[in-house]
C-alpha cells in the first residue's frame, strides 16, 4: 500500500486506478448504506477517490490501516453529503472523528468476519440496532438521537452500551 | 478534571468509538489518561475499536458502474499536472468534470452522460484530454492503450459475426438448393403420375440384352408429349465409372443421347426434345459416367418395335 500511495502522490493515474479497483466496491457498499441512494453514493464514492489524489498525503502509517481510514473518509462524505441535503434529520456540530488521535485500527482482514458482525447487527434488538445505525451510519450523536427518537438521553446510552458489548461477546467468540 | 473510574469510562466509551467529537476536549483527554493505567478499559476500547472497523465493512455488499470509474479517470486527467520531476506535485484543484454523474432536473433523468457507452465516454475523455495542455503523457499513453484494447475487442466482435454471416448464408444456400432440388423431384413425381394416369399413353417394353439378362423396362409415354416415363428393374450393378444411359432413334434411326441413370434406379422421367410419337426405337446402353453423345458401351435393353 505505501508504494501504491507513493505512486499516486507522484501523480501516477494507474496508480488511482489500482486503488480504486482494490477498494472501490467498499467504498460503494458503505456510502450507499449510509445515503441510501445510488446517485449519490456514486458521487461521494468518486469523492472519495478524488480526496486521495489531490491529498494522498492525508493518510499516515500511524493511522492504522489504509482501508479503515479511507473508510472512515467515506463515512465522513457521505455524513456530510447528509447533512449539506438536510437528510440527516438534525445534527448542529459537526461529529467528525478525523481528529481524533488514538482511534488506532485493529481491523481484520478476514472478510468472513465482516459478514459475520453484520448478521450480529441483524439479531440486535430493535431499539439497540437502530441507535447504533443512528449514530454510527448517519453521525448522530446520542442528544440528536434522543431528541429525535423521543426517549430519554439515558435510554439512548444504555442502548448503545448494550448494543456494543453484544457484538463484543459475539463478535469475539466468533 | 478528575481521574474518571472504570465505570465512568466504560459509559463514555461508546461514544468515544463511535463519535468521538461528541465528547468535548477535556472528556476525551481524561479518558485517555485513565485508560493509559487500566489494562481492562484499554482492552474495553480496543475491542470497540475493532467493532467500529468491523461496521465500516459490515454492510450490503453493492459494485458500483463501470461509467463510474471511467468518470473518475476522466477527471483525473482533467485535474492532472504536468509530468514534474518533483516526487511529490502539488494537488490541483479539482475543476468542474463535464462527464462526472450530476443529478439533473427532474432529479431522476439520466444526463447525458450517463447515456452514453463506454465507449463513448472513452473517446469523450481522448477528446477533453487532447484539447488539454495539462494531460501527461502517461495518461494520453493509457488512454490510447485502453481505446486500442477495446478496437480489437470490436474488430474481433466483427469478424465473428461476419464469419457467422458467412455460415448462416452458407446454410442458407445449402437449403435452397435442397429445396429446389425437392421441388425437381415433386415436379418430377407430378408428370410420372400424370403419364401413368393418362389413358392415351403408349407402353413400350425394352428387351433385355446379354450385359442385362434379367432386367426388365417400360417406358410409358403419350406420343404427344415431350415426357415419358422410363421403369425399370433388375439392372445389373455397374463400375463406379459406368452409367445406363437411354437412347433415343429418330425417324432416320439415330441414336439420340437421353438421359444417365444407375442401376439402382427405379423410375426415371424422361424429358426429350420431340414428341415421343417422333422416335422410331428406343436403348439403353453402358456407358462411361455422365454419358456419351453416340453409344459407345454394349446394348444392355432395346424395344422391340
Amino acid at each position: 500500500m505505501q508504494a501504491l500511495m507513493l505512486r499516486i502522490q507522484q501523480r501516477d493515474p494507474t496508480a488511482l486506478s489500482d486503488l480504486y479497483d482494490l477498494f472501490s466496491s467498499k467504498v460503494y457498499s458503505l456510502t450507499a448504506m449510509i445515503l441510501g441512494e445510488d446517485m449519490a453514493a456514486q458521487e461521494v464514492t468518486q469523492d472519495v477517490f478524488m480526496k486521495v489524489w489531490d491529498r494522498p498525503e492525508s493518510y499516515r502509517d500511524e493511522q492504522g490501516k489504509f482501508a479503515s481510514w479511507l473508510l472512515t473518509v467515506a463515512r465522513r462524505s457521505a455524513i456530510d453529503r447528509l447533512r449539506r441535503e438536510n437528510r440527516q434529520f438534525l445534527i448542529a456540530a459537526s461529529l467528525d472523528d478525523d481528529e481524533f488521535p488514538q482511534l488506532r485500527d485493529f481491523a481484520e482482514d478476514d472478510e468472513t468476519r465482516w459478514r459475520e458482525l453484520r448478521l450480529l447487527m441483524d439479531e440486535l434488538p430493535p431499539d439497540q440496532r437502530e441507535t447504533l445505525v443512528l449514530s454510527f451510519y448517519r453521525g448522530l450523536s446520542q442528544s440528536d438521537i434522543s431528541a429525535y427518537l423521543n426517549v430519554p438521553l439515558g435510554t439512548i446510552k444504555t442502548r448503545m452500551k448494550l448494543a456494543m458489548d453484544k457484538l463484543r461477546v459475539a463478535w469475539r467468540r466468533g | 478534571m478528575d481521574r474518571l473510574s472504570c465505570e465512568d469510562v466504560e459509559k463514555a466509551l461508546v461514544a468515544l468509538t463511535l463519535n468521538p467529537r461528541e465528547l468535548s476536549e477535556s472528556e476525551r483527554v481524561a479518558i485517555l489518561a485513565q485508560m493509559d493505567g487500566c489494562e481492562g478499559c484499554r482492552e474495553l476500547y480496543e475491542d470497540y475499536v475493532r467493532i467500529r472497523a468491523g461496521l465500516l465493512r459490515a454492510v450490503p455488499a453493492r459494485v458500483p458502474p463501470p461509467a463510474l470509474k471511467a468518470s473518475l479517470m476522466a477527471k483525473v486527467a482533467q485535474t492532472s499536472a504536468p509530468q514534474s520531476s518533483a516526487p511529490v506535485a502539488p494537488a490541483p484543484t479539482p475543476a468542474p468534470t463535464p462527464i462526472r454523474p450530476q443529478r439533473q432536473t427532474p432529479a431522476n433523468a439520466p444526463s447525458r452522460e450517463e447515456k452514453m457507452g463506454v465507449m463513448e465516454r472513452l473517446l469523450a475523455w481522448l477528446r477533453n484530454g487532447a484539447r488539454m495542455p495539462g494531460l501527461s503523457f502517461a495518461v494520453a499513453a493509457a488512454a490510447l492503450v485502453a481505446a486500442g484494447v477495446l478496437l480489437a475487442q470490436m474488430q474481433r466482435q466483427i469478424a465473428a459475426q461476419n464469419a457467422q454471416m458467412t455460415q448462416l448464408q452458407t446454410t442458407l444456400a445449402q437449403q435452397a438448393t435442397q429445396v429446389a432440388q425437392q421441388q425437381q423431384q415433386m415436379a418430377e413425381q407430378q408428370q410420372m403420375l400424370a403419364i401413368l394416369a393418362d389413358p392415351g399413353a403408349h407402353a413400350i417394353s425394352l428387351n433385355p440384352q446379354q450385359v442385362a439378362p434379367n432386367a426388365q423396362a417400360k417406358l410409358q409415354f403419350n406420343p404427344d408429349g415431350q415426357i415419358a416415363v422410363l421403369s425399370l428393374n433388375g439392372l445389373p450393378e455397374l463400375q463406379a465409372s459406368q452409367q445406363y444411359q437411354l437412347w433415343l432413334f429418330d425417324s432416320s434411326g439415330t441414336p439420340l443421347p437421353s438421359t444417365t441413370f444407375d442401376a439402382t434406379a427405379k423410375n426415371v422421367v424422361i424429358n426429350a426434345e420431340a414428341k415421343f410419337g417422333g422416335y422410331v426405337n428406343f436403348a439403353v446402353s453402358v456407358e462411361p459416367k455422365g454419358g456419351s453423345q453416340s453409344p459407345t458401351g454394349p446394348i444392355a435393353l432395346i424395344a422391340t418395335s
